[in-house]
Parts: C-alpha cells; structure tokens; sequence
C-alpha cells in the first residue's frame, strides 16, 4: 500500500527543490550575465547541491512502485559539488576561477556551457522522477511537463506543451478548474489534495496534486503542479469500503436472522398448542351438543312419554355424558387458560418486537437506557432458557439523548455475547446502571471464560472473531464501538480468564451539548427571550 | 395391531399437554428435553417420536441422532416452529426423520401422520425380526471385502453435466453396475428396467425438476434410495423431499469423492437391510403409502401430475 503521508512529504520537498532551483536559475542567468559578484556563487552552489539531493529524495520517498526504477539515475548523477562544478567550469574556462573577467564578458562559451550542463542536470533529475511535474502559466498554458507527468495522462510531450491545462479535467468541470487556477496564482485557493481528472483516453484517474507559485523569467507568474497517480490506491479503497458495506450488511441479516427466527420459534410454539387446544375443544364441542340436545328430549319425555321412553332417553345420556367425561373435557378449563397464556405471550412478543425496533418513533429523543435493556432482555429472553440467570441492578437514571434502536442494538450485542460466554448451567449475567455526573454508566458482566488479554486488545476490531466459522462475522462488537463513538460515548472491556468479562458503556446525557455551547443560538441573547 | 407407543419431546409443557390430549388413544410420553427423552427411549418400546428442534441443552436433531442408535425402528417426526436451513438439512442427513412438521400444525393432519407412522414402524420391526441386525462393525467390515470384488447393487446417476456423469461413472463404475443419463425421462425407463439400489439426482436437470423427479422416481419405485445432489441449499427444497420424496440425503456441493463414496456406501446398505426385504416379505403394504399409478407406460409429466393431485389432497404431512 502506498503510504499517503510520505506522498504528502516527498511532494513538499520536491516543492521546496523545485523553488530553490527555480531561485539557483534566476541567480545563474543572473551571474552568466554579470550581474552578481563571484562570491555569491558559493551560496547557491550550496543550496544547488541541497535542492537536487532533495529532490532525489522526495522521488524516493514516494514509494512509487516505479521509483526504483529510477535508482541508476541517481548513482549516475550524484549531486554535483561546487567545487565540482567550478572545476569544469574552470575546464571550459582554461582559467582558474572564479575570475572576474569571464564573469564580466557577456557570452562567455564557459558560462554558456556551465549553463547548459546544470540545465541538462535539472532536466534529467525533474524527467527521472516518478512525480509528475508541470508548469502552467497565467494563461492555463501548459508551458513544460516532465515525463512522469506525461506518462499519468497518456500524453506526449508534444501533446501536452503549449495547450491548455483543461485538456486533462473533466469537461464539466472545465470552469471550476479555470477558476482554481487563477485564484491559486492570485494566492487565495489551494490545489494540495485528491483530484479526479482524465486521462487521455477519457477514462477518469485521480491524483494527488500540491502546487508552487514562482515567477518566471519572463517575469510572469506560474503555477508549478506535482503530481502522484493514485488512481490505484483509490480503487483499492473503494473495493475496501464495498466490501466493507457487503460485510455489515452481512451481519446485520445474520443478526436479523437469527432473531426472526428465534421469535419465529417464540411465536409458533404457543400458536402450536392454542390451535391445537382449539381444535381439540371444537372437535368435542358436538359431544356436549348432542348431549344437551339428548337432555331436552329427556325433559319432553318426562312430560308428555312413557316411562318406558324416559328410561331409554336416560340409559342415552348416560352414554353420551360418558363420552363426554373425556380427557379433554377433564382439561378444558387448563386449556382455556393455556391457550389464553399463549395469545398472551403471542401479543407480548410483537409489542416487545415493536418496542425493541421502535421502528415507529424518532430515531433520536430522548431515551431510558432502563427501559431500553429491559425490551433488549424481552427480546433476548429466548436465550436463557438453560440456567442462565439475568441480574439486573437499575439505578434510576435521567433520559439521554440518544438513538434508542442503536443503542438496543449495542445492549443485544453485549447480552448476546455474554451468553453465549457463560456456562448454560450456572451462568450469570449481571447488568448494572448508574448515572454518573453529566453521564450514564451501563456494565455488563458475566462469569464466563473470560477473553485471553491477547484478543481483549483486539476485541473491538472489525473481523476480529474467536467463534467458529458462521457463528459471528466479527462485527458485532465494532459495530457497539462505533454507535456508542456516535454517541460521544465510551466503550470498554476488562476481562480475567476463567472468571469473566465485564462490558462498561458510558454515555453522555446530551451529546450534542458540547456542540450547543460553541454555536449558540442566535435567539438566546435575542431581546424576545426577555 | 398393538398399541404403539408414542414419544413427544418439546421444551414447552402446554405443547405436551395439548399433543397428549390429541393422542389420547395411544399410551404417550413426554419429555421436556432431550436427555430425558432418551431415558424413555431406553425404557419403552417407543413407535413414534415427535420432537421439537430449538430446545436449551440438546438440539431436536441432537436427540434424534442419539435416538437412531437407541431405537433405530422408531420413526422420526420433527415439529418445530422455526428451524434454520442447515438444521433442516440435517434433519435429513444426520436426524434421517421421516416426516418434518411446521408449528403450529393441524390436528387431523398430525394424527393421520402418526397413524401412518405407526405403521411404518410396524414394518421396520417386522424386517428387523425376519433379519437380524447388522451390527454396525460388521457394516464397515462388509465394505472392505466388497472393495475388491463387484457389487450387485446397481446405481443410476441423473445430472444434466454430461462430464459429470463420466466421472461418477468412472468413479463408481469399478465397484457397482452404474447407469447414466443426463434426461429425467429417458432416467424413468431406466429406473423401471434395472434393479436401481441408489439414485442420485442433481437439482437442476433442465427439462424437469430433480426435486420432482426424485419424488417420481420414489413413487414409481418405492424401494430405490435416492440423494439429491444440489449447490443451493434450500428450506422448501428440503422439506419437500423430506415429506414427499422420503429421500435419504440431500449432498450440497462441492463435496468431496469421499463423502460421496460414502454416502453410497451407506445408501447401499440402507437399501440393503430395508428395501430388499420388504420386496420379499412385507412390500405391498409400505407400497400402498404412494397411490400413485404404477402403470410401467405412464409417462414422467403424467406421473407428476398425478403426484401433485395426490400430495394436494392427502391426508398426512
């Protein structure tokens, strides 16, 4: 991966050796022309040296895949010492130096040629680094490019020197960049970012780009732009944070999914036996018909019939009432009352359903977190059916402001967590609220194996599990981090092997009061309030 | 017939109490899990067992798994109010039930299940007692000395891969007589022309269904063991050919040539110890489950026509 901060600093000293040497060519054309005295030679010999070991290093220091390519140049061009450079002057000369005739002859052939070599050492330096490099006058004119700049767009020199900048922004964004441009050489804009702009093909590529303003021989100002292609690590990025959106939904479904069908199974076992009691008190409802019917007959018998008659209707009922001295009718009332229980219980889990969801209130108001974690436990209540037992020690606690269905999303997580810790036979979940100044402290604590203090570091990492493959994503406990950091909350965990592991979340009363304070409302000083 | 003796496993003391009630023709017991469950498995001549899935301490298929070993004549039935995929998947790899049953479910529908139930179990105890068992150390011994000679068995593999069916042909060929064909039809005539212990069917055959064709194929011939070999793995799928096609295994790809050597292996045997004798000694009453025309002309469409009538209309699950 391509470290964005050594990007940052390698283009801010190639920033720094393209100016001193912009400042080292004003000061040759300079002295070339007689117009400094030979002792200040020294001085830019000196930051000549400096500045182009500069910029070997800022080329270097982009760990650019391609910037080892570039190593050969930088042993086959060391930066050339003063002496040096005064010796092949003195070369050229056929004089020792400096002398003050040469200096004062106009077109001296030495000082031309001194020019020209240090003019080839820049070029070579500023084409061999992977960084691109362009100079764009007042005019939006490409005056010079380097090679790696060319190389980023998919153009030749030719192609580029003498057009217009725009050719390499996106059309539609050819106004804003004309616009950026001026006011970055009037001094009040800067280019130093990420950009996307386009490639010759007309594909877009992203850079990261920093600018220099220099004036330059003509006197003009300019725009000196360096460049790093960074449409890679852009992708990469991209990909990263897809995948990371894929993978939180991933875990919401599974979460989702395991609660649908632990409330599925909540549901359908009540609804199992009220229809089947149902049916049963149905199928024997006839019975007991039959038998009322055989009842009123038995009464017209004894008033108007025979004895004979009203004998045989009794010897009938007592048939049918044997038959209906079943089992079931034995149970009715026991079945009413189930089945009742069990509408109940129905209706109790859509309400905490509802409750935990709150899928129909505002998202963020004022909340109990009491309350929340008790409708957490309701719905979570299908988890302790071993011996798991659930201790809860509520302090009364003032509302927070918070998003109460995220905050229910973090207590599940945790709840979750802590049961699936425990030992079904004599677990025990603690879970204990306090307020605590302008806070509220919520702990959960369980006796179970407890976290290895190797994992507890990475706890809250996203993908860090220790459960078996489709048992967690991993994601659940970042996930608590991130909404309680929603929050302006804290989350933390200590944790002893074999003994237990012990949640605690604080979270602000008002969160947003910290916000409040440094934006005060106009209103609260308007004379209205008074 | 002699009183079958029923066993309901569930968590849940009012299921209990309210599936007594609706047996209360049979001599029942309960159990609130599943360790208890097996203690009356151990103690009585269980016919039946209808077990809950989602249980605290040991799973439905958990028990049923245990409950094989115990009492490998009883028939399996799981009745729950949800269960996830694989556990539906596992009810028929590892519970092998015979009948898998949504909470909440219907009374008559339930008791005309455990009627029927009663019955196969009847026919299970009754090759048991013409065969006696084959211990399960004799079992992987038998596969050894078969590994050299040919088996009499043969197979018949349906996938619509041609490439696939030469290598499961080249795979198994050298052991068991192995028939191929990449057309559930052209699969149908085989199936009523050869001996077909073992018929493993892919999902997707194009033309048909190889969910439907299994079935067909179960109904057409009753004692050949099937296995649907599919990538999806699906709830509705899976109960289907729980309930209707009574298949042996459901193979999600990619499996190893091992498993599946395996699983035949043990299909095989299956097939063996169940269906061989029922052929001979009590095979028309297991055979009257499926009215379904039998007629060796009836063709694949007509035959599923038929068999969507008939499970539309039937009185069990």
């Amino acid at each position: 991966m391509i470290d964005y901060k050594k990007i940052k600093k390698s283009l801010k000293k190639a920033l720094k050796a393209i100016e001193q040497m912009e400042m080292l060519d004003i000061l040759m054309r300079a002295q070339a022309a007689g117009h400094l005295p030979p002792n200040a030679s020294q001085l830019f010999a000196q930051e000549f040296a400096q500045a182009s070991q500069m910029l070997n290093q800022a080329a270097h220091g982009g760990t650019l895949p391609s910037s080892s390519a570039t190593t050969p140049n930088e042993h086959a061009l060391p930066p050339m010492s003063y002496q040096e450079w005064l010796k092949k002057l003195a070369d050229r000369q056929g004089t020792s130096v400096p002398a003050t005739s040469a200096v004062s002859s106009l077109s001296t052939v030495g000082a031309d040629e001194a020019l020209r070599q240090s003019e080839q050492r820049l070029r070579t330096i500023i084409d061999s680094t992977p960084l691109g490099i362009v100079i764009t006058n007042e005019d939006c004119i490409i005056e010079y490019a380097n090679q790696a700049y060319c190389d980023i767009y998919g153009y030749t020199a030719q192609e580029m020197i003498g057009k217009p900048f725009t050719i390499i922004v996106p059309p539609e964004k050819k106004d804003f960049w004309i616009d950026l441009h001026r006011k970055y050489l009037d001094g009040y804009k800067e280019i130093r970012g990420e950009w996307e702009v386009r490639h010759k093909s007309g594909r877009p590529i992203y850079i990261l780009a920093d600018a220099a303003r220099i004036i330059g021989t003509d006197g003009k100002r300019k725009k000196v732009t360096f460049v790093s292609d960074i449409t890679e690590m852009i992708k990469l990025k991209e990909d990263a944070r897809q995948s990371e959106v894929q993978l939180l939904q991933a875990e919401k479904m599974s979460s989702l999914g395991q609660m649908v069908a632990g409330l599925a199974h909540e549901m359908n076992t009540p609804l199992g036996f009220v229809r089947n009691n149902l049916e049963l008190l149905e199928s024997k409802h006839h019975e007991l018909r039959e038998l009322l019917n055989a009842y009123d007959k038995l009464r017209s018998q004894i008033m108007y019939g025979t004895p004979n008659d009203v004998a045989m209707m009794l010897a009938q009922i007592d048939q049918l009432s044997q038959k209906v001295k079943n089992r079931v009718y034995e149970q009715a009332p026991s079945l009413y009352r189930n089945s009742i229980e069990g509408i109940d219980r129905i209706q109790d889990l859509i309400l905490n359903l509802k409750n935990f969801s709150r899928l129909d209130e505002a998202s963020f108001k004022p909340t109990n977190v009491n309350e929340s974690i008790e409708s957490t436990l309701k719905i979570a209540g299908h988890l302790f059916k071993g011996g798991i037992q659930v201790i809860k020690e509520f302090s009364p606690l003032p509302d927070i402001m918070a998003y109460p269905a995220q905050l229910n999303q973090v207590f599940l997580n945790l709840i979750t967590n802590a049961v699936q810790a425990v030992d079904e036979r004599n677990g025990r979940i603690v879970i204990r609220t306090m307020p605590q100044g302008d806070s509220v402290i919520i702990k959960v604590a369980d006796n179970g194996k407890g976290i290895p203090p190797e994992n507890l570091k990475r706890i809250f990492e996203p993908f860090f599990t220790t459960k078996d493959v489709g048992q967690g994503t991993g994601l659940g406990l970042s996930i608590a981090y991130r909404i309680i950091e929603k929050h302006k909350g804290k989350i933390d965990v200590q944790s002893q092997v074999g003994k237990g592991t012990e949640f605690t979340i604080q979270l602000p009363i008002n969160p947003m009061q910290t916000a409040a304070k440094s934006t005060s409302s106009p209103f609260v000083e308007s004379p209205f309030l008074e | 017939m002699p009183a079958h003796h029923l066993l309901f496993v569930d968590d849940e003391p009012m299921i209990l109490q309210s599936l007594s009630l609706l047996f209360e023709d049979y001599p029942v017991h309960t159990a609130t899990n599943g360790q208890q469950g097996l203690e009356i498995l151990r103690s009585h001549p269980i016919s039946v067992i209808i077990t809950d899935q989602r249980m605290p301490g040991m799973t439905g298929i958990e028990f049923l798994r245990e409950a094989k070993d115990i009492a490998p004549d009883a028939v399996r039935i799981l009745m729950t109010g949800y269960s996830d995929l694989q556990a539906i998947i596992d009810s028929v790899n590892v519970g092998e039930v015979f009948r898998y049953v949504n909470k909440p479910w219907q009374a008559e529908k339930l008791k005309e299940t455990v009627h029927f139930a009663c019955h196969v179990a009847q026919q299970r105890s009754l090759i048991r007692k013409e065969k006696p068992a084959i211990p399960a150390a004799n079992l992987s011994l038998g596969i050894s000395s078969l590994e050299s000679q040919k088996s009499e068995f043969e197979l018949l593999f349906v996938d619509s891969n041609s490439s696939h069916l030469q290598s499961f042909k080249e795979f198994f060929e050298p052991k068991y007589t192995c028939h191929i064909s990449s057309s559930p039809s052209e699969a149908l005539g085989i199936l009523r022309r050869f001996p077909i212990a073992v018929l493993v069917s892919e999902a997707n055959l194009g033309e048909v269904d190889g969910v439907d064709f299994l079935i067909a194929a179960k109904a057409v011939q009753p004692e050949v063991v099937t296995i649907l070999v599919t990538s999806i793995k699906d709830s509705k799928i899976a109960v289907r050919l729980i309930n209707e096609g009574q298949v042996y295994r459901y193979l999600v790809k990619p499996f190893s040539r091992e498993s599946l050597r395996l699983t035949i292996e043990s299909a095989v045997i299956h097939y063996k110890f169940y269906h061989e004798q029922l052929v001979r000694s009590t095979a028309p009453a297991m055979k009257s489950a499926f009215s379904v025309p039998q007629a060796n002309t009836t063709s694949l469409p007509e035959i599923l026509a038929s068999l969507r009538q008939y499970f539309a209309t039937r009185p069990t699950y």
